[in-house]
């Protein structure tokens, strides 16, 4: 428990000494991989795929105050890893069903209500994913370096002082630059009537 | 574009009001243009994701994961095994001589103790019950499943978690009503209702309570109801 509570004051401190705070924790829960294979039937790669997306989540909420400490944070990782290898063993059926790879539906979807769910997915289903990455690696290295900052949590003061910008309102500006570049890359194979 | 942008992260940021929240998802459904540039957004996050995964994966496990050794395994399963049966044993010898009441009391303790949340727990009046509940806050917790289960009656949680709630504030004659409420609910498959009647009544322990309960137990393990293990364990003791 006293790990734990280290572990969890440790992830909330800034971004200089998360990184090391982040690999004890992946470290002290380690052996959910072990479970999930004999759980979830799971192959040792799906669970620790599984496992590192829950301690990301997890990791992101804790970083956000978002993790209110009403159970341990042991139950609180197994419960998001549950949830992952359900979700893994989702994936490697209709994986095993179409031809090509599918693509799992993204999280950020749940937030939208159903009506408006519905009209998002059916773009998303028609823009070619692949693309998007293949552009997302044409943004360039300090685009690319940003987003993954704030994809990784940290807030616009953070990623100005990790990356020397000159305060966190040119942060966010840049951010949104790097994201209405690659919307330019897209244009001409976005679907819009 | 950057203030579409702007909004668009605000939204996912949870940084909107539920009016605005509303604005924004009925937007999405009449103007395709916009829909396409949340799609993108959505997606565009999808990607960095991944490739945060990956470099993560790469930091926390180089090499890949490691392969749990086969016999520290089964020595660990065995371990377990024997530790499981001498708690059990000593469980024997202590609830053995407990009362009616303490098996009810002991079983709420341990089984409903805490309630089961989503990681989100602050969007419905079902989940911020849940939350008043594990904090002990049982009147406020009250005040949401009462009010969850008189706009929807069908709703087999409201109920339970309503009959919970009365159960740990001591109000028996409330708590009946809501598992017997639950009991003549015909939607769960393995409802608990009479077995959490069964409970309440032991541990209320009034005149008479105890042959109700015993009638109730009975009924539900014929039935194989939710807490029928229990409830033939218990058949013996009281």
């Amino acid at each position: 428990m006293e790990k734990d509570r280290e572990i969890l004051a440790g992830l909330q401190t800034g971004p200089g000494e998360r990184a090391s705070w982040e690999l004890q924790f992946y470290r002290r829960y380690e052996y959910f991989i072990g479970q999930g294979c004999r759980k979830y039937r799971l192959s040792t790669e799906d669970s620790f795929s599984a496992y590192s997306d829950a301690l990301l989540s997890a990791i992101q909420n804790i970083a956000s105050g978002r993790f209110d400490g009403s159970c341990s944070l042991k139950t609180y990782l197994f419960k998001i890893f549950s949830n992952k290898c359900i979700d893994q063993i989702r994936k490697n059926a209709m994986n095993k069903a179409t031809v090509h790879h599918s693509v799992a539906s993204p999280e950020l979807l749940t937030q939208l209500s159903d009506k408006a769910r519905s009209a998002v997915e059916l773009l998303i289903h028609r823009n070619k994913i692949e693309t998007l990455r293949e552009y997302m690696g044409k943004l360039g290295e300090k685009c690319r370096e940003l987003l993954l900052h704030f994809e990784d949590g940290f807030s616009d003061k953070d990623i100005a002082e990790k990356m020397d910008y000159n305060s966190p309102a040119v942060v966010k500006t840049t951010r949104l630059r790097c994201i209405e570049r690659l919307r330019e890359l897209m244009k001409d194979t976005l679907k819009t009537i | 574009m950057l203030d579409t942008l702007d909004y668009i992260e605000s939204y996912f940021a949870g940084r909107c009001t539920d009016a605005e929240r509303q604005q924004f998802e009925e937007r999405c459904v009449r103007d395709e243009a916009f829909a396409q540039e949340v799609a993108l957004y959505i997606q565009s996050r999808q990607v960095l994701k991944e490739e945060l995964l990956a470099a993560k994966k790469a930091v926390w496990a180089p090499a890949g994961p490691k392969r749990q050794k086969p016999g520290l395994v089964r020595t660990l399963y065995i371990a377990s095994a024997a530790a499981a049966v001498l708690v059990l044993f000593c469980l024997y010898l202590v609830t053995r001589s407990a009362t009616p009441g303490q098996l009810a009391g002991d079983y709420v303790r341990t089984h409903y103790d805490q309630l089961s949340q989503t990681l989100d727990g602050t969007r419905d009046s079902l989940a911020q019950g849940i939350t008043a509940y594990n904090h002990r806050a049982f009147d406020q917790a009250l005040d949401f499943f009462t009010a969850l289960a008189h706009d929807h009656a069908g709703n087999t949680d409201a109920r339970l978690y309503s009959g919970l709630a009365y159960l740990r504030l001591k109000n028996y004659d409330q708590a009946l009503h809501e598992f017997d409420t639950l009991a003549n609910m015909s939607s769960l498959y393995s409802n608990p209702g009479p077995f959490l009647k069964a409970v309440t009544l032991l541990e209320r322990n009034a005149a008479g309570d105890r042959e109700t309960a015993r009638v109730l137990l009975q009924d539900v393990v014929r039935r194989n109801l939710d807490g029928s293990r229990e409830a033939a364990v218990w058949l013996k003791k009281i």
